[in-house]
């Protein structure tokens, strides 16, 4: 594969007169100023009074809705992409693209925000549809396995609508916390295309989904979403063994604001086992970003399913703790339990 | 930045900014008007680059971004014709179109970064900083990309 892909680059190349010409019109062309630029600065400040206003509503509405369900629709589940996932099922004659977005699993629940759109080879009486439908209890209809055992979906009837040019939707299943999630499969036989409730035509399949999951669990995640309180961590991830890069076993992202640290000095994240040991750095990225630092570190493999996760400022105070129960360890385990 | 380095310069990265621009526009008049308007910018830059892997790093990134523009701001969907494209690259081999249109089929964030890898040599950690993206999510479109290709050389050997 290797010289295959060298092979073609080698094969990319600029012609020699289109260089000359590069480099005249280089010196001779002024780079265009933008002329919109204050436009440009309103539209942002309106947008981010807007995202701001309606940060502000959520957070609210989720401080006052301590014990109500959390909202896992569509439009919030991008925000729990807490599963690492696969990238798309693709239908080879229609011209219809079908993935998954994003995907939370909340210990019970396994929800799956699907997209759908369609691609330049689409039929032209696609484009026409504004719903798109597809009904899970029939004979070979779709079905969500995990490591392979079936899993039944809740929606009788999924039904992609249209947003813009993209169709979404929601699916969720009932998953144990006890199962190891580390293969899901999604597969759809044919999707109905819909205009205005009228049935126009069938998009054939079958789109199929089998990939990795990296299984993903923040610490409290419910308590995030129905508290407000503030987290460090964007999530820790345990990886399948050998999934990414052999010896890789925990990725963690954190984001901490200047207030709790110094900002020319490192914060260390540190992972215990439960027996106190630590697990083995390999690698760690900080970035200063907006009023914090945006920490990537990844571990090798943990001993046990439930470890502690310490950030650590330059004085050696713990700035936040956590303890987190690591779902798919029975994949990731460096060695056997 | 003097004439002399200026040319030395393109004459350098051309074509490395060529390969990123073709990954995401796939034909060749658009990639030579992306790399076109990058080295505009190169020449109107003031600020000093740290050492020559600043000035490539900022060369790929402004690349990607000058690719993405045109794409979007001019309301180019990607109505191009790999096969097209891909016959185009391999004018004297078709055998390697197959490949080709796989290759071109993917993300173009997904060859880009199995071009960075394979062809640039570039790490996974050096890939993450120039598209300002963890090392694991890089090494995870590598697993896929090589995925995706494995798979179709796969069937290509059974046939």
């Amino acid at each position: 594969m290797n010289k295959c892909i060298n092979d073609f680059y080698s094969h990319i190349e600029i012609d020699t007169d289109a260089i000359h010409t590069i480099i005249e019109t280089a010196k001779t062309v002024k780079p265009q100023k933008e002329n919109n630029r204050w436009k440009i600065i309103a539209l942002t400040c309106v947008i981010t009074l807007v995202i701001g206003g309606a940060s502000v509503f959520f957070l609210t509405q989720s401080a006052l809705n301590i014990n109500e369900t959390p909202d896992f629709s569509y439009e919030n589940i991008s925000r729990f992409n807490t599963l690492g996932m696969g990238d798309q099922l693709l239908m080879k004659h229609d011209g219809f693209v079908l993935r998954i977005s994003g995907a939370y699993f909340n210990g019970e629940k396994m929800y799956l925000a699907l997209e759908g759109e369609f691609d330049s080879d689409m039929k032209e009486i696609n484009k026409e549809a504004d719903t798109l439908t597809i009904r899970p209890h029939t004979e070979n209809s779709i079905h969500f396995s995990v490591n392979g055992e079936k899993k039944e979906i809740a929606e009788k009837e999924i039904k992609l609508e249209k947003r813009g040019k993209i169709f979404g939707a929601t699916v969720s299943a009932d998953v144990s916390i006890e199962d190891s999630i580390t293969l899901v499969k999604l597969s759809v036989p044919s999707i109905a295309a819909y205009k205005k409730g009228q049935y126009i035509t069938t998009l054939n399949g079958p789109f199929v989904m089998e990939e990795m999951v990296n299984r993903v669990y923040t610490i409290d995640e419910e308590n995030l979403i129905n508290h407000g309180d503030e987290i460090f961590i964007s999530y820790i991830a345990a990886i399948p063994k050998g999934a990414i890069e052999e010896g890789i076993g925990l990725s963690l992202h954190c984001f901490i604001p200047d207030r709790l640290i110094d900002q020319e000095k490192p914060v260390k994240a540190v992972i215990y086992n439960e027996d106190g040991s630590c697990v083995d750095p390999i690698q760690v990225f900080q970035k200063k970003k907006d009023n914090g630092t945006e920490i990537s570190a990844d571990f090798g493999y943990p001993k046990t399913r439930r470890v502690r996760v310490e950030l650590i400022n330059e004085k050696g105070h713990i700035v936040q703790e956590y303890e987190v129960y690591l779902n798919d360890l029975n994949k990731s385990f460096a060695v056997d339990q | 930045m003097t004439d002399h380095d200026f040319e030395s310069t393109v004459k350098r990265y051309i074509n490395v900014l060529y390969r990123i621009a073709f990954n995401y526009l796939k034909n060749k008049e658009d990639s030579e008007d992306s790399v076109q308007n990058v080295f505009i910018r190169l020449f109107h830059y003031k600020k000093p680059f740290k050492d020559e892997e600043h000035l490539k790093a900022w060369l790929i990134r402004v690349t990607i971004n000058e690719s993405k523009r045109i794409l979007t701001y001019n309301k180019r969907r990607p109505v191009f014709d790999i096969g097209k494209a891909a016959k185009e690259v391999y004018v004297d081999d078709f055998e390697k179109v197959d490949f080709s249109i796989e290759l071109m089929k993917l993300n173009p964030t997904y060859s880009t970064v199995l071009y960075l890898y394979y062809f640039e040599g570039y790490k996974a950690e050096e890939i993450a900083k120039l598209l300002s993206k963890t090392t694991v999510a890089i090494n995870l479109i590598l697993s896929r990309a090589r995925k995706q290709l494995k798979g179709f050389l796969q069937e290509e050997n059974d046939e």
